[in-house]
């Protein structure tokens, strides 16, 4: 093949490929959890995933920011510059999402946030009550403990606006309710089990007198029922966690782990999925305002845990 | 032609042989969009990139660069939220802080002669830690990413055109380090400091005062970086920049610039870090797991590594061999 | 003052004194050079030669005397960079130069030459200026060459141009020919005649009798840090500045040692060794209980045959017989078969400073130490160094103690001892007194006489004549990678050791 002849080849092939793209009227949709790592955000994968495949017509792309703002920043222009249609995401930060979301709205892509609201107005945000059920824990253990004793607390990474609303509202509950029990300790186990195993160890030799934990997400409850576990003092101390995965709700039936804040996952991520169907089909309007969808929280116990059904286990 | 320059000719026929396999592959890539945003990626490592490729001519490491980036946007933050000083005045604040944490490091490898690494590895380390004190917090206590509103600020995360600022202040910066080393005599201490620094000193270099100015421009870089970077997100976060050396070593290393020092230049780690981003950008077109790009970046640095460890050896051989050839000549004319 | 020549002397020490904490390196020593003469400086290791040399270019400091220069007097804290301005330079062997610069970046360095008013280097003058220079010496040399490209007689030119961009008016050459050819050499003679001709003084320091005699205009003799005598033009003869090298007048008795012929059985048989650039078709054999001296100015390729036969580096051709059998060595099977090893440079290869004496001499003997599955056994380990320690008498006797803070002497006794306690059938010791006090000195060679009379075969290459006669039983001189003599029998002195080694034997000098 000549010279002339293989560049025409070439150009040829990227007008067939930009040509198939324009042809498409196909809708993309793009899933950006922080991580994908965790149950939670598969639970929301496979909300969404389940809702979206009734229509043939829509794709789902599942990107991993990996925890760092930046990458996911990064990955929110490759979906903006990609032409996609939807996208829903778990910001890692509230703030340093905003303007991705900003830029993304801007281009007429809808996007829907999960748990963590951006600053400027978008199409719609699915969250759990994260500071109502952070109250209700705190409501919870205060009541078991009589009003009385040390709790500490498993804290999310600096600035994770979900962990961050979730200790508030246990706090408050706490200082309004019972404000003979005492806070001895709060550090951050970064969302994960190990870490937490490795705070609850100092918590426990620090602290003879330790009635309840309170960990804002579950992964670090299983960790600090690891450590109190091996410690020998499980019966004595109260371990709540949030968000109610599957393997903590187990948990809370063998008894190891006194409670969660459940929130049904999967029907959560439908209903994100849902609402950015209906915002393509023109069902929804997309309003001056981000539309605020709460998901209410459930205190899951020993006594209220056989109410979650098997299905709505995740 | 010399080897660096056979070698460079290589990665830029790769860097576009791979820009056409991924415009074929997707055709959102080869748009205006996502060509500026792979540009504007590349030029927020690539900025640092320039300062460590000094720092690696002269047989050094700092691994403090992605706590500088921490600490600065940490230090923008504060004047932004509790003072109503306007950009011109902090951000100058800013990058001399940069210089001044370049300094610290420049001062204690030639002061006390610790090595490089350790040095940078514990300034990294306490500097990570005051960004997280730094960090502007709420009224309880807990880190609060505040959303950045000074216009003039933003302005750093602007386009001129079609492209970003942060890609113009990255190719003339380049040009101009670029410049400063070949031209200068300052830049050919940087050279001479590297490649052998009693020679250095015998020619009468002050080494000392080369490896603390390299320190201090590798700090401006990564103090500017933070700046664009906060810029482009609107915000700032104590763990900006941390885990970002690894791209930044990945970057300068594809470009040609070895760890043993005397040897590199700017446009060689330029086309590395255009390579990197590339790749990056790449792996998302492809629909691949993020997982899998460190495996590919290792990968890839272990190729680049081998082949020019291979190919040194073999150009000594050659040399080497021309060098006895001549004096076989030399001894026959006699 | 009388001679005619001081009416122009460019360099002048009076009674330059020199201690390093402890024994006097320099005592009382005058010397003057002339300018535009080409002077000589020698002696025998250790004279004070390379001291004198650093307290002129100001690398360390005299504790006494006076020195003046072109004129001005050198204060007794001199520097470096005084010396320099002075214009005193030192053409290393290719210390000064940078890697990955090219010829004209290096004669310049610090010093190129700028576009008007701006600080951008003019690199286009830079290259002009550095071309013509070169052209006006005449040297075959591109000023844009890159310094790695060069052979090493290309690379000291440059740095010969660089002390002149300085306008230096004494360039002082610390062994220059030692890894030159013969041509190579030549060209340096040419060119130093050259400078000479500008009326540049060169100080030449050599052990190479040859080179001393074909350039001096003057020879300053020195030993055990005191001038011996300055030799005019016409007194230099090989002989006379040998004998005041040596300085003794001994009796045949004491500086004649009787070669002794042993007929032990061969221990190794190496036979036209030959390795490019370094080995040239060196045979030579040794028996049981015989120590083997060599040799040999530095740079006469005796170390690198001691690699070559441990295994350390491959050669090109030749073959060697050990134990009756064809071998090639690799460092693994030497150690297997029954060699020892005692490198030249002690803290670089030989041990490991941070680690005590039991760890290392473990480390040799992993074998003898360790169980099938590779399990160190301590005790095993702590046995064998208390038996090294004891039969070397190494100082202090703890074998916890870090070898790294044993005096150099001890530490050289623990290199020894990691072989000893082996089954040794042949040692090879490189310059093993080589910073060693004087009474380590003559317990080292009480081991070494033990070894022999245990029926080891002993190698030893040492650049201390006395050391080497004394010890050994036959001594091969290399030169330039061959072997160029070989004394068997008979009386050998020092003398006719150093003749050999310096080129004045017959068919020796070129």
């Amino acid at each position: 093949m000549t010279k002339a002849k293989w560049m025409a080849t070439f150009i040829a092939l990227l007008v067939m490929a930009t040509g198939a793209v324009q042809a498409q009227t196909a809708y993309k949709i793009g899933y950006l959890p922080s991580t994908v790592g965790q149950a939670l955000t598969q639970a929301w994968r496979s909300g969404i995933e389940k809702t979206v495949k009734a229509q043939p017509n829509v794709t789902l792309q599942a990107l991993d920011a990996q925890m760092k703002a930046e990458i996911q920043v990064t990955m929110m222009d490759d979906f903006i510059n990609q032409g996609y249609n939807v996208i829903i995401l778990q910001p890692i930060d509230a703030a340093a999402l905003t303007a991705s979301v900003k830029k993304a709205e801007g281009k007429g892509i809808h996007v829907i946030t999960l748990n963590t609201d951006t600053i400027l107005p978008h199409a719609a945000c699915v969250t759990m009550d994260d500071t109502g059920a952070g109250y209700l824990v705190g409501e919870t253990i205060g009541k078991s403990l009589n009003g009385k004793g040390n709790v500490a607390i498993l804290q999310s990474p600096p600035g994770a606006q979900a962990g961050v609303e979730r200790e508030k509202g246990f706090r408050a509950a706490l200082g309004k309710l019972y404000p003979n029990i005492k806070i001895v300790g709060a550090q951050n186990a970064a969302w994960n089990k190990d870490k937490a195993i490795e705070i609850m160890n100092s918590f426990l030799q620090v602290n003879k007198e330790l009635d309840a934990v309170f960990a804002v997400n579950d992964n670090m409850a299983e960790g600090a029922m690891i450590a109190a576990e091996s410690a020998g003092r499980l019966g004595q101390i109260k371990i709540w966690g949030f968000n109610g995965q599957k393997s903590t709700l187990a948990l809370i039936e063998q008894g190891k782990i006194t409670g969660t804040a459940y929130t049904n996952a999967y029907s959560q991520g439908a209903t994100a999925a849902k609402y950015a169907l209906d915002l393509l089909s023109g069902a929804k309007k997309k309003g001056a305002k981000t539309e605020v969808i709460v998901v209410p929280p459930f205190a899951a116990t020993k006594d209220t845990v056989a109410q979650i059904k098997a299905e709505d286990r995740w | 032609m010399s080897v660096s320059a056979i070698r460079r000719l290589i990665l830029i026929g790769l860097l576009i042989a791979i820009g056409i396999a991924l415009s074929i592959a997707n055709p959102s890539f080869l748009t205006v969009d996502n060509l500026m945003t792979l540009l504007q990626e590349a030029s927020l490592t690539g900025i640092v990139a320039i300062g460590f490729t000094l720092i690696l001519i002269t047989a050094g490491i700092d691994m403090s660069i992605g706590a500088v980036i921490a600490i600065t946007s940490m230090i923008c933050i504060n004047f932004i939220s509790y003072t109503q000083l306007p950009a011109y005045i902090y951000i100058p604040i800013a990058l001399a802080m940069g210089c001044a944490i370049g300094w610290v490091n420049g001062f204690f490898i030639t002061h006390f002669k610790l090595p490089e690494f350790i040095v940078t590895l514990a300034t990294r380390g306490i500097l990570a830690g005051l960004a997280l004190i730094a960090a502007v917090k709420d009224s309880q206590g807990f880190v609060k990413n505040v959303f950045i509103q000074d216009e003039v600020f933003l302005a750093f995360g602007e386009t001129v055109g079609p492209v970003y600022i942060v890609t113009i202040v990255f190719f003339v910066l380049a040009f101009c380090t670029q410049f400063f080393l070949k031209r200068t005599r300052a830049g050919t201490n940087v050279y001479a400091t590297g490649a052998n620094p009693t020679a250095a000193r015998l020619s009468g270099i002050n080494t000392d005062r080369t490896l603390i100015g390299v320190y201090m421009f590798s700090g401006f870089c990564a103090a500017l970086t933070s700046i664009f970077l906060s810029a482009r997100m609107m915000t700032a976060m104590p763990e900006f920049g941390i885990g970002s050396e690894m791209d930044v070593i990945a970057s300068v290393i594809i470009g040609g610039t070895p760890f043993t020092g005397g040897v590199g230049d700017i446009w060689g780690t330029v086309i590395g870090t255009l390579f990197l981003a590339l790749i990056k950008n790449g792996i998302l077109k492809l629909g691949l797991s993020p997982y899998i790009q460190p495996i590919v970046i290792g990968g890839i640095i272990v190729v680049v590594v081998v082949l020019d460890v291979w190919y040194k050896d073999f150009a000594e051989k050659r040399a080497a061999r021309s060098a006895r050839q001549k004096q076989m000549q030399s001894k026959e004319g006699v | 003052m009388n001679d005619p020549r001081n009416s122009d002397v460019l360099l002048e020490c009076r009674g330059i004194d020199k201690n390093y904490n402890g024994p006097m390196v320099l005592s009382g020593v005058d010397f003057a050079l002339t300018r535009g003469e080409i002077h000589a400086l020698v002696g025998e290791n250790g004279a004070g030669k390379s001291t004198l040399i650093k307290i002129v270019t100001g690398v360390t400091n005299r504790n006494a005397g006076s020195i003046s220069f072109d004129g001005h007097d050198i204060p007794q804290e001199h520097s470096k960079n005084a010396a320099e301005k002075l214009g005193i330079a030192v053409i290393y062997q290719e210390l000064s130069l940078i890697h990955g610069m090219s010829v004209a970046q290096n004669i310049y360095l610090t010093k190129e030459p700028l576009l008007s008013g701006l600080p951008i280097i003019d690199i286009n003058k830079m290259n002009t200026m550095a071309q013509e220079m070169i052209d006006r010496y005449g040297f075959d040399l591109k000023a844009t060459d890159v310094i790695d490209n060069l052979p090493i007689a290309q690379r000291q030119t440059v740095e010969i141009l660089k002390a002149l961009s300085n306008k230096a008016s004494l360039m002082i050459m610390d062994e220059p020919t030692s890894s030159l050819t013969s041509t190579e050499s030549a060209q340096l003679f040419k060119i130093i005649r050259l400078l000479k001709s500008e009326g540049i003084s060169v100080l030449y320091i050599s052990h190479r009798m040859e080179e001393v005699f074909a350039l001096s205009d003057r020879v300053t003799v020195l030993r055990d840090g005191r001038k011996v005598a300055v030799l005019e033009k016409e007194q230099i003869s090989p002989a006379e500045i040998i004998r005041l090298m040596i300085g003794r007048i001994l009796t045949d008795n004491e500086s004649h040692h009787q070669m002794v012929k042993k007929d032990g059985e061969v221990v190794l048989e190496v036979d036209k060794l030959c390795s490019e650039g370094k080995l040239k078709d060196v045979s030579f054999s040794v028996r049981r209980g015989e120590v083997l001296g060599f040799g040999g100015l530095v740079g006469s390729g005796r170390t690198e045959l001691m690699r070559a036969i441990y295994g350390i580096d491959p050669f090109d051709s030749g073959t060697i017989t050990y134990l009756g059998k064809p071998y090639v060595p690799t460092v693994e099977k030497s150690i297997a078969g029954g060699y020892g090893f005692v490198p030249e440079e002690r803290r670089l290869q030989g041990i490991m400073g941070g680690i005590s004496i039991t760890g290392n001499i473990g480390i040799a003997n992993l074998d003898t130490i360790s169980s099938k599955a590779g399990f160190v056994s301590g005790a095993k380990e702590l046995e064998r160094a208390q038996k090294a320690i004891a039969l070397l008498n190494v100082k202090p006797a703890r074998p916890e103690v870090l070898v790294g803070n044993l005096s150099g002497g001890n530490q050289q006794k623990v290199v020894v001892g990691k072989w000893l306690i082996r089954d040794l059938k042949l040692l090879i010791v490189d310059e093993p007194t080589v910073g060693v006090d004087i009474g380590a000195k003559e317990e080292m060679y009480q081991t070494i006489e033990r070894l022999s009379q245990a029926g080891v075969a002993v190698i030893v290459v040492s650049s201390d004549l006395p050391e080497l006669t004394r010890l050994s039983d036959r001594i091969i001189v290399l030169r330039k990678g061959r072997v160029i003599k070989e004394f068997v029998e008979g009386a050998v002195s020092e003398e006719d050791v150093l003749r050999a080694a310096s080129g004045l034997v017959e068919g020796g000098a070129q």
